[in-house]
């Protein structure tokens, strides 16, 4: 290849910037039309804020993608990309809406669990007369399907993204919007993403799975009218390769829980805490 | 010299492997190339490397790729040529006897076959 050539041919990819490995470690991109499935094995646990609520054990996590030229599909959630470039990125989006994770297993992120935590309950003996209420006690709060947009915007280390989400599977018929940022780090062979979150629930979806009315079996002082509300989180994950195949991963995460969902008779914690360290393989 | 040549001088200035004289304290160096292409992701790249020295050097360096020696030299000779191998972006530098950085620069790598950012990050599903 000339020189010219060679020259020129390192110009578009400085330019466009879309083919840097650099993400490729953390398995943040993929190539196109192939898919990625990755399995963790290891140890973990997701808090239950509600009463007689169980701890949710992570054990086994499966990572699954595919990406075509617009279309794709990761994990739960299946879109397409209007605008995918080096800076700025939009797509629309219809996913899983994961509020229902606290009502019961079966879903896909512990469907593949073992149950041995199963029963271990958060809270101790209930005081006698103290305004609780046992998910054991209440209606089947059902899976809802979400549909949304999502705006992403790039820097060198770092990602913004604002997301606007509505339930289309008539559960609850609620909202949800989602800002985030990403910041990731190169240590040596490690990859550290810190990210700060922002979620606001509208009324509709929290009053759903955490008000109680007519639908559940609770005496009439114990009825509680749920409320909209911002809840802020924090997340840090780390990878760091063990071969070619095999990674290192550990994940820490914590939600703070807005009033209007936690002054709910049924729910005992203002927040939820993720912890997960293992190894993850990638076929 | 007009605008449109100034453009055409940094679009190959950028791209032809050049990179910035790295300095500290009155030591330099000029490696070219700098960018390692390689078909897909993932894949190992094999860059020959011409690295040129500039300044006073101490008796006896070693050259690192990130924490991989790659060869020590007593003295240092001006004019270095060596085949590194990485496949992902990495820091290539040289280090005195006591292992401080005397300099160091950034070898990059890009695939031919590019690569899609996905819209969430991995292991979303908990």
């Amino acid at each position: 290849m000339s020189k010219i050539s060679r020259a020129l041919l390192l110009s578009l990819l400085a330019l466009y910037g879309q083919l840097s490995l650099a993400c490729e470690r953390d398995g943040t991109c993929l190539e196109p039309r192939q898919w990625h499935i990755a399995v963790a094995l290891g140890a973990g646990v997701r808090t239950n804020p509600l009463v007689d609520g169980d701890l949710i054990p992570l054990v086994i996590l499966p990572d699954f993608a595919w990406y075509g030229d617009a279309f794709y599909l990761d994990n739960d959630e299946v879109g397409y990309q209007w605008l995918p470039s080096s800076s700025l990125a939009l797509e629309t989006f219809v996913s899983l809406n994961k509020e229902a994770t606290f009502f019961e297993f079966g879903h896909p992120s512990n469907f593949l669990f073992g149950d041995s935590l199963a029963g271990v309950s958060m809270i101790g003996p209930q005081e006698e007369g103290e305004r609780t209420v046992s998910i054991d006690e209440i209606a089947k709060r059902r899976w809802a399907v979400d549909a949304g947009l999502r705006f992403h915007v790039y820097a060198q280390n770092s990602e913004w993204t604002l997301a606007l989400k509505t339930d289309i599977s008539g559960v609850h018929e609620g909202h949800q919007a989602e800002l985030g940022y990403r910041y990731t780090m190169m240590l040596e062979e490690w990859t550290l993403r810190l990210a700060p979150s922002l979620v606001w629930k509208s009324e509709s979806l929290v009053d759903y799975y955490y008000g109680l009315d007519d639908r559940d079996a609770v005496a009439p002082s114990l009825r509680y009218e749920a409320s909209s509300g911002w809840q802020p989180g924090f997340s840090i994950a780390g990878s760091k390769p063990l071969s070619e195949d095999w990674l290192f991963l550990f994940k820490a995460a914590v939600t703070k829980l807005h009033s209007g969902m936690t002054n709910s008779p049924m729910v005992e914690s203002d927040w939820v805490h993720t912890a997960f360290v293992g190894a993850a393989y990638t076929f | 010299m007009k605008r449109k040549d100034l453009f055409a001088l940094l679009i190959l200035w950028i791209s032809a492997g050049g990179s910035p004289i790295a300095v500290a304290q009155e030591r330099a160096w000029a490696l070219k190339p700098t960018v390692c292409v390689v078909e897909r992701l993932g894949e190992v790249c094999e860059l020959p490397l011409n690295i040129e020295l500039f300044g006073v050097f101490p008796a006896q360096a070693c050259l690192f790729l990130q924490s991989t020696e790659l060869a020590c030299w007593s003295p240092i000779p001006s004019q270095i040529s060596v085949v590194v191998e990485y496949n992902e972006p990495a820091e290539i530098s040289l280090r005195d006897p006591l292992d401080l950085p005397i300099l160091s620069s950034h070898l990059d790598i890009k695939a031919l076959i590019p690569v899609r950012r996905r819209v969430r990050a991995p292991w979303s599903l908990f």
